[in-house]
């Protein structure tokens, strides 16, 4: 079975800054994978260089077979890939539906409602709050509507940066749940996460990631210590 | 370059000798507007403010020279000084209003200009000095009068105006005003944090600015002999001050001369030429397009790129900053304290000394979020006290909080017993507390050596002995090989050691590090950890955020545990690693093993 | 103190302000966008009302039919302008596009100064003397005509940014530039479009002021100062302060007019603007900024 998702020698930074250099990952379909790792060991940055929100330095990306890296962000969303950013990234002064309707823009309009419909059904906060504005939800609405945005994208792999931060535990195991459910129906996600008991707790394939970037390690199961 | 200034001088006292009088007043014009612009630098250029109303001050002094000759039959030789200084209060004015209300950028540039544009039209509107068709000044000829019949002593009068603009930006350049204010430029939050009261520099930069350039309005007034409102209080004047600078390059000695000789025989030729022909506003296409064309290719103005070109030819190193001179044996030879305030004892903690720092109640929110609740915190003095916290926990916000950078709602801070609460960042640095950033914010064109220099003069305000006090810091945290690198060319592990260094020059009693370990491989750890043992053994108390589990246990002697904004446990190491509530929240079941290295 | 004079200048005002607000509204959306401040923005006007000139002395088009090849005009050189100095400069520090876009306006200007010399002219319309009477004030039928085109104007671009894709993937852009980015929007096509959005928008309100304000190379700058005091008071980025700011400050000046001298109407915007500056610099629907 091929990768969906296959990372070689990733390098990428800000500036002059390299803040991951020599990466690589294989996230097979169907999967659910946790990137974890400290503060500042390059995960945000990892996620932004597979989506096309930082220029790849070295190193590829590829997705379904196709090379990913050098394409631009749209492109990518295009191709199959929705990001989750961390600190959700919503557009505040607009309602949850048209943030919603926004995140299916790059996808086929005849499905749009149908995908619509099958968001209010994981969500069904976010139907109640339709009309509402997406800048007054509180910190938990605002995840699962930011995750409900992605998901309207249709996408074959889902991004996600660090989707517990800031949240109560009952909160973070509302949408755990639902992420397991939807990885369940068949969606390859990706996650990254500080929060270390969490990943136990999601059943996941882990990877780490070292502080600074260097290589990754494979995959192996549960627990491995986070180096630091 | 020395010599080529001198050169230059020499060429154009010469000069008169041999021009036609046309050729003379192009001259005076270059030189006049080279004045204007090299004043306007001064708070345009080299304090980062872009004012595009500075007309107003050319108009202020100008109208009040010109009235008190007119009307009470003053000198303008005095007049030219009660002119400046009318044109340095309104300018104090200005800068008050803008700069005590956080005016920036595009707001600050509408301020200038709403004001010089009131000032236009309400000198419009005053027939007692002149209206809308101005004031005009019969010819006399008397010196006495700030009158010449040859031109060519204008043309001394205006060199020796823009030698003078261009002395003052030269004296403040090399002295702590001018460093301050290149630091304020970079990065004033990062200026604040080390001592430097921003509203103040800015202020005095903005009052110089004006004062000079209302002397400029005297000479407009005498050598024209006719001030309209329009003319003089108007946009197109300001647009033509600050053009030049712009062009030439801002925040340099020699840019604003430069642009001048550039930009105005280009004017003059094509109003001469093109002007003939009905087409008035060519030269001001070119003006156009020249501004932009800077913007796009040669953002910092043509004199540093000159200089850099000429720079590679005479392979000299490039010099960063005023030159230190040559052969001064004792920056070396002094083994200065580098860290910790004189008064304080290195060594182990005398047990019964009052806490350096006190956080009593200490609350803060944004919006609807409670970032901080509550939280009462103390460092004894010579301590090493860990913060530690998911994020989002709100340790950032208590730095914050203490360093001056915020206000709490409630609750009350005190630095060596004494209340800091209010005190604006600058002063809390003064009183020895330090802080560095979670991302690290260097000056970045400044070099590793100016950067610290600016912490230095916190406490030395002479700047070369700030100079080699920061050279002594630099060489403490490990880049004396670095020291005349550009801060924007550092890496990760340097910056952080860089803005280390810059907070020890302030030579603090507390120092407060957030989050220096961010992003760094185990070997740049090891050093930074050696490096903050250090400068705590030298005697500075230090509170750190750290997300870095092995690095905070090694380090504290105590450690506080933050969640949503709360304190939810508090005490040795030993103990934090064995909390339950500390575990559950944060930690996991994983670090319960994790020695203390 | 006349009440009928109050009461024309308070109608007139209003009439005017439709324009006032269309100016605005093409500044707030550039603005809101980008977080470019278009320095040029009364230079374009100004050249909408050349344009306009142009088509009615030429090809005797009347400006209330022009407008639309005005906007349309506009539109290409804002589109022009964005995509080939000001996407240049997206990243650079405020100041140098600042600068930039008074570059622009100083070209603007002058190349209007050069091809049209500086009298001051005005677009002859046929609606242009007749006037209406309701009660003791009358209302400038030309003035009436443009204000319900200026009104129509904005109503379209408002549906143009709540009901179609496109607008409301520039709202989005504008709301959270990241967040656009994030899902995919290719953010520099948004960008074009807003500024040329905003350019149309002063090319169309240029045309229909016309022919009833006579005007010259240098009114550029003071219609754009004016279209920084309403965008200001009205909040920067905020579709209805741009409308009510609008509003607001033609109303001002024109009452400004009858109280105190004609020449010193602008005494009056320039004040307000110190004072929302200083006081309430997100103006008055406009979101607080850190």
């Amino acid at each position: 079975m091929s990768a969906l998702l296959r990372l070689d020698g990733l390098e990428a930074g800000y500036g002059d800054l390299t803040a991951v250099s020599g990466v690589s990952l294989e996230v097979r379909r169907g999967e659910a994978v946790a990137l974890i790792g400290a503060n500042g060991a390059g995960k945000t940055t990892t996620l932004r260089a597979i989506c096309g929100l930082l220029p790849v330095r070295a190193g590829r990306i590829e997705f379904e077979g196709a090379r990913l890296d050098g394409l631009g962000s749209a492109q990518i969303v295009a191709r199959g890939i929705a990001h989750v950013p961390e600190g959700r990234q919503l557009f505040p002064t607009m309602t949850v539906r048209d943030n919603l309707e926004l995140g299916g823009r790059a996808a086929d309009r005849r499905h749009r409602d149908d995908t619509l419909e099958l968001v209010f059904t994981l969500f069904p906060r976010l139907h109640e709050r339709e009309r509402q504005l997406a800048g007054t939800l509180s910190g938990g609405e605002q995840q699962m509507c930011a995750i409900g945005r992605g998901l309207m994208a249709r996408p074959r792999l889902l991004l996600l940066d660090e989707p517990s931060l800031g949240l109560a535990p009952v909160t973070v195991k509302l949408i755990f749940d639902t992420l397991r459910r939807v990885n369940g129906d068949g969606m390859t996600i990706m996650l990254v996460e500080q929060n270390v008991p969490l990943r136990s707790s999601s059943r996941t394939e882990a990877t780490c990631s070292r502080t600074g970037g260097s290589c990754s390690r494979g995959r192996g199961r549960a627990s491995g210590r986070t180096p630091t | 370059m020395r010599w080529a200034v001198v050169a230059a001088l020499a060429v154009l006292l010469a000069l008169p000798a041999v021009l036609s009088s046309y050729a003379v007043t192009i001259f005076i014009l270059i030189f006049f507007y080279g004045f204007l612009g090299q004043a306007w630098n001064i708070v345009g250029g080299y304090a980062g403010q872009l004012s595009v109303g500075h007309a107003a001050f050319v108009g202020v002094g100008g109208y009040t020279a010109a009235m008190l000759s007119i009307e009470a039959g003053l000198t303008p030789w005095v007049g030219m000084f009660v002119g400046a200084a009318l044109a340095a209060l309104l300018g104090a004015i200005i800068g008050y209003l803008g700069f005590r209300f956080g005016l920036r950028g595009f707001y600050f540039v509408l301020l200038t200009v709403a004001f010089a544009e009131i000032c236009r039209i309400a000198v419009s509107n005053i027939d007692a000095i002149g209206g809308a068709l101005g004031l005009y000044i019969t010819f006399t000829g008397d010196p006495r009068q700030f009158q010449f019949r040859d031109g060519r002593v204008y043309y001394y009068i205006a060199l020796a105006l823009m030698l003078a603009a261009t002395a003052t930006a030269w004296a403040i350049e090399r002295q702590r005003f001018g460093i301050y204010l290149a630091a304020i430029r970079e990065d004033e939050a990062a200026a604040e944090a080390l001592g430097v009261n921003a509203l103040k520099y800015k202020m005095l930069a903005m009052v110089v600015s004006s004062f000079l350039t209302g002397l400029g309005g005297t000479f407009y007034a005498f050598y024209l002999f006719s001030l309209q409102p329009n003319t003089l209080f108007g946009i197109p004047l300001s647009v033509e001050i600050i053009i030049r600078p712009i062009v030439g390059g801002a925040g340099t000695l020699l840019g604003p001369i430069l642009g001048s000789f550039i930009l105005t025989p280009l004017a003059e030729l094509s109003r001469l030429y093109l002007g003939q022909g009905g087409l008035h506003g060519a030269h001001l296409i070119a003006y156009g397009v020249l501004l932009i064309g800077v913007v796009l290719f040669l953002p910092e103005g043509a004199y540093p790129r000159l200089r850099r070109v000429l720079q590679r030819r005479s392979r000299v190193p490039p010099v960063s900053g005023p030159p230190h001179p040559k052969g001064c044996p004792q920056e070396r030879s002094r083994v200065a304290p580098v860290s910790g305030h004189p008064r304080s004892e290195p060594g182990s903690r005398p047990p019964l000394q009052m806490p350096v720092l006190v956080a009593r109640g200490l609350s803060r929110r944004f919006g609807g979020l409670q970032a901080v609740a509550g939280l009462d915190l103390a460092v004894e003095h010579g301590e090493m006290l860990g913060l530690i916290g998911p994020n989002g926990a709100g340790k950032t916000t208590v730095f914050n909080l203490l360093s001056g950078f915020l206000t709490p709602d409630a609750g009350d801070v005190s630095f060596r017993d004494r209340s800091i609460v209010g005190l604006p960042p600058h002063a809390i640095c003064r009183l020895g507390l330090a802080r560095t950033f979670q991302i690290v914010r260097p000056f970045p064109r400044m070099s590793v050596l100016e950067n610290v220099r600016v912490g230095a003069l916190a406490r030395h305000p002479q700047a070369l002995e700030a100079r080699a006090r920061a050279r002594d810091v630099v060489e403490r945290v490990g880049l004396g090989a670095r020291e005349h690198v550009t801060a924007g060319t550092l890496t990760l592990a340097e910056r952080k050691r860089l803005e280390l260094g810059r907070a020890l020059a302030t030579e603090p009693t507390l120092l407060l590090l957030d989050e220096v370990m961010a992003g760094l491989n185990p070997t740049e750890i090891e050093t930074i950890i050696r490096l903050i043992r250090g400068i705590h053994a030298s005697g500075v108390s230090i509170l750190l955020i750290e997300h870095n589990m092995r690095a905070v246990m090694a380090l504290s002697h105590r450690i506080v545990v933050l969640s949503f904004g709360e304190k939810i446990a508090e005490g040795t190491p030993a103990d934090i690693a064995n909390h339950p509530k500390v575990i559950e929240a944060y930690l996991g079941d994983e670090y319960v093993r994790a020695a203390p290295a | 103190m006349d009440v009928t004079l109050v009461l024309q200048g308070l109608l007139s005002g209003l009439l005017f302000g439709g324009v006032y607000s269309l100016m605005a509204v093409g500044l707030t959306l550039i603005f809101g966008v980008m977080r470019v401040v278009n320095f040029a923005h009364g230079d374009m006007m100004v050249w909408g009302m050349y344009l306009s000139y142009l088509l009615a002395t030429r090809a005797g088009i009347d400006p209330y039919l022009s407008f639309v090849v005005c906007a349309a005009a506009l539109f290409a050189l804002g589109l022009l302008v964005q995509r080939g100095l000001v996407d240049r400069v997206i990243d650079a520090p405020h100041e140098m596009q600042i600068l930039l876009m008074l570059g622009v306006a100083l070209v603007l200007e002058n190349l209007a100064l050069v091809a049209f010399g500086p009298e001051p002219t005005r677009v002859r319309s046929p609606l242009g003397a007749a006037t209406l009477w309701l009660g003791p004030v009358f209302v400038d039928i030309a003035r009436l005509v443009t204000f319900v085109v200026a009104v129509l104007l904005t109503v379209a671009l408002s549906l143009f940014l709540y009901r179609t894709d496109l607008g409301r993937t520039i709202r989005a852009a504008a709301d959270n530039t990241y967040g656009a980015l994030v899902i995919g929007t290719d953010v520099r096509r948004v960008y074009a479009v807003a500024f040329g959005v905003g350019a149309a928008c002063v090319g169309a309100a240029g045309a229909l002021v016309s022919s009833i304000l006579p005007f010259q190379p240098p009114t550029g700058l003071s219609l754009s100062v004016t279209s920084f005091n309403i965008v200001i008071i009205g909040g920067m980025g905020s579709l209805l302060g741009a409308l009510i700011g609008g509003l607001l400050v033609s109303v001002a000046e024109s009452l400004g007019a009858v109280f105190l001298k004609p020449s010193l109407k602008e005494l009056v915007s320039f004040s307000l603007l110190i004072v929302i500056l200083l006081f309430r610099p997100a103006g008055l629907f406009g979101k607080r900024t850190s």
